[in-house]
């Protein structure tokens, strides 16, 4: 038992019974390949490749709305109630929504020379 | 006290880390929801309270030679911990406790003029440099070398010359002395001397100062300790933390922590 406890195979929840005890003293323990090959969700998971906003984005939304001249705090306000989440924590698709529908508020409000004050984050120009 | 400079882009501070660390619910409702605290823990704004009375000190020792009158260092006490107690988030002390403003401001004072005592002794013996610094600086995986996307950032209580050495200084207040594990192992030092050392600053050494609330308060210091391993260990925390974060994993922690906890009640709601 005490090798169990090493190896992290028996925890508070995973005491054997006294006969399991005895039936792992007397078995030679079969190798386990397929564990070792086969990695964990967790494992993939981790692995998976950042799907969190990124630095580049971050900047990118702060600078187009600067252009809309919305202060910082009104588009945080505007993130987290259409998101749910701070900006920091969009993943990368959603700030790519955000950044693209940002950019054509800029782009309609040069192009037909409004008050760019006047937009509220995420309405449409 | 001085707030750390937020860069534009992604960023995580030594707090967001031991946030997630102690309750990763808790980090997911703070940082990542923007859930506003329930209240605000008479610690935290007594340590704010005390920080400022602190940086005043150290910025007159740095820009005059010599330090504030006790008198002037108590008022700067009271004005700052009466601002805080009267903002608009109310305080709650631990235990569910009502707060005796006038018992917290006289320790706070009582502290403030040990502090001071012990400031006249040891300033002889170092030069300030700088006082609330803050620091934006990169960190990278310790395994691949890599950059991450996120900046460390935070505020330096003090930086001072000591001999031919440079010292971060961090000041604290509690009930009691840092134990041994915390002088040890706890990550801000380690994630400050990173810092100085991305920042230019050198290999710096690192002081804590703490200030007890004990009947008679007393002054800790300890010269702290952190080598390659803590740096690569910090890092590798770092790293993880930001790994889980980026997947979401998030659950909350129950336990001595939930009592004093700001976001207890969105937590219990869901």
């Amino acid at each position: 038992m005490g090798r169990q406890a090493y190896e992290g195979s028996l925890d508070d929840d995973n005491l054997p019974t006294e006969h399991e005890a005895e039936t792992v003293v007397q078995q030679v323990a079969p190798p386990r390949p397929a564990l070792a090959v086969v990695p964990s969700p967790v494992a993939r998971q981790i692995q998976q490749p950042r799907n969190r906003i990124t630095s580049k984005q971050v900047s990118a939304i702060w600078a187009i709305g600067r252009k809309l001249g919305h202060d910082q705090s009104s588009l945080r306000q505007f993130v987290k109630t259409t998101f749910g989440v701070q900006a920091e924590y969009l993943s990368r698709e959603q700030a790519s929504q955000l950044i693209s529908t940002l950019s054509q508020q800029v782009a309609a409000a040069t192009g037909n020379g409004e008050d760019t004050d006047s937009h509220h984050p995420g309405q449409e120009g | 006290m001085g707030k750390p400079v937020m860069p534009e882009g992604l960023y995580i501070s030594v707090s967001q880390l031991k946030c997630y660390l102690r309750c990763p619910r808790q980090y997911e409702l703070k940082y990542v929801k923007g859930v506003p605290p329930a209240f605000l823990p008479v610690p935290f704004a007594f340590g704010s309270a005390f920080h400022e009375t602190a940086a005043l000190m150290y910025s007159e020792l740095k820009n005059t030679g010599s330090l504030p009158a006790k008198t002037m260092l108590a008022d700067t006490f009271r004005d700052s911990w009466a601002r805080a107690s009267s903002g608009s988030v109310p305080l709650q002390a631990d235990e569910d406790d009502p707060v005796d403003l006038g018992a917290v401001t006289d320790k706070g004072v009582q502290m403030v003029e040990v502090f001071h005592d012990h400031v006249v002794k040891t300033c002889k013996d170092i030069s300030v440099e700088f006082v609330e610094m803050p620091f934006a600086v990169s960190i990278h995986d310790p395994d691949t070398g890599e950059v991450m996307e996120e900046q460390l950032v935070g505020t330096m209580d003090l930086v001072v010359m000591d001999g031919d050495r440079r010292v971060v200084v961090e000041h604290k207040t509690g009930a009691k002395k840092w134990s041994e594990d915390q002088i040890r192992f706890d990550l801000q030092p380690t994630g400050y001397k990173l810092a100085a050392r991305q920042a230019g600053m050198g290999d710096v050494g690192l002081r804590l100062q703490v200030v007890t609330k004990a009947k008679v308060p007393v002054v800790q210091v300890a010269d702290l300790d952190r080598g390659d391993h803590d740096e690569d260990d910090f890092l590798r925390t770092a790293g993880g933390v930001l790994k889980a974060i980026d997947v979401g994993v998030s659950y909350p922690v129950r336990g001595w922590q939930c009592r004093s906890c700001q976001l207890a009640n969105a937590c219990l709601v869901g």
